[in-house]
């Protein structure tokens, strides 16, 4: 189905007779489809019924506008739009060099940590392990977030 | 604005080298559609207004990964809706003190000051049921109605930005409006 233009010889049948009471009511067929559809509705009166409700309801709808906004949104709007690219650059500045500096951190402390031998053995290992325990633990919690991010179902029904 | 009507190819590809003038350019041709499809979509003006910069943010931001043989406001539409969407529900996993956060975002269309004030007032009433009716709708069927009957924008360019078959719009144009008379209908107001 399409607009008359790409598509004026699509049928119209008892299965997308709604749909396209939608195409007539918005101006999209072409004159024979406006036929068949009046030919749809003359022989069936509730169709009729329906067609002139939802008419009265694209009227109401039609006949609405968006609230202009008050002169300083349009007036401010490239600032608004300026500042935030601004920020996104000074954030991932700022992202990138405390990896890198979080990185070294971890490397030196985690170096310091194991070649120092004044700390008895088994408690460097224990050391490592709860480093290693908690990475693993972070990284499990965020890839199941992620995971839940992009699989979730249902998250966009509201409770 | 026509979403296959192309905004000038040069001023894009100047805004992919970086230009900050062409891209000052591209959001004042932009701006306004761009709110007001976000206010459609969110019912609130301070969303709407953040929504719609910050989608200019991120175009600005990865508009080199955009594919300049396609049509550009479909794409710039994608990153404004799934922002958008975001906030939505962010605005669910975080709602405001005091409940309900959407705006009285229509008003009457222009054109029509010689009307009776009853009248007038009569009409302003049933906007505001309109609202509030399209507030309660699922953002989808909310985002149909608005592209159709506020931005008269044609089955085509719907298609077009929501990346579904002209058929698609339809039936959900159809599904959306009976929605929308069914709210009408039950708060009283059946004759427009």
């Amino acid at each position: 189905m399409s607009s008359p233009e790409s598509n004026g010889d699509a049928s119209i049948d008892k299965d997308n007779i709604h749909q396209w009471l939608m195409a007539e009511l918005d101006g999209e067929v072409s004159d024979a489809q406006r036929a068949e559809i009046q030919r749809w509705l003359d022989s069936d009166p509730d169709l009729q019924k329906e067609y002139e409700a939802m008419k009265r309801t694209r009227e109401v709808t039609v006949a609405s506008r968006f609230k202009e906004p008050s002169p300083e949104v349009w007036d401010n709007y490239w600032q608004g739009v300026y500042r935030r690219v601004e920020r996104g650059i000074g954030w991932i500045l700022f992202s990138l060099g405390a990896i890198v500096l979080m990185f070294y951190g971890a490397w030196e402390i985690g170096r310091n940590w194991f070649t120092d031998s004044s700390i008895p053995l088994w408690i460097r290992l224990a050391g490592g392990s709860i480093v290693a325990g908690g990475t693993i633990l972070m990284v499990s919690i965020i890839r199941e977030r992620l995971f839940l991010n992009k699989n979730e179902r249902y998250k966009d029904i509201q409770r | 604005m026509q979403v296959q009507q192309e905004l000038s190819k040069d001023l894009i590809r100047r805004c992919q080298t970086g230009d900050r003038s062409a891209f000052s350019e591209l959001v004042g041709q932009l701006m306004r559609p761009a709110y007001f499809q976000a206010l459609a979509l969110l019912g609130n003006e301070d969303d709407a207004r953040e929504v719609s910069q910050e989608t200019f943010a991120r175009v600005w931001r990865s508009i080199g990964q955009y594919d300049a043989a396609q049509p550009f406001y479909p794409w710039f539409y994608t990153v404004l809706r799934n922002l958008a969407m975001n906030a939505l529900r962010s605005r669910r996993r975080h709602p405001q003190v005091g409940g309900d956060a959407a705006d009285a975002w229509l008003e009457t269309a222009a054109g029509q000051a010689d009307r009776e004030p009853e009248q007038e007032l009569r009409r302003q009433q049933q906007v505001a049921r309109v609202n509030a009716a399209l507030m309660q709708l699922s953002v989808s069927d909310r985002e149909i109605i608005s592209l159709k009957d506020m931005h008269d924008y044609a089955y085509k360019d719907i298609a077009c930005l929501l990346g579904i078959p002209i058929g698609t719009v339809m039936s959900r144009l159809y599904t959306a409006r009976s929605r929308l008379r069914s709210l009408l209908e039950e708060d009283g107001d059946e004759q427009p």
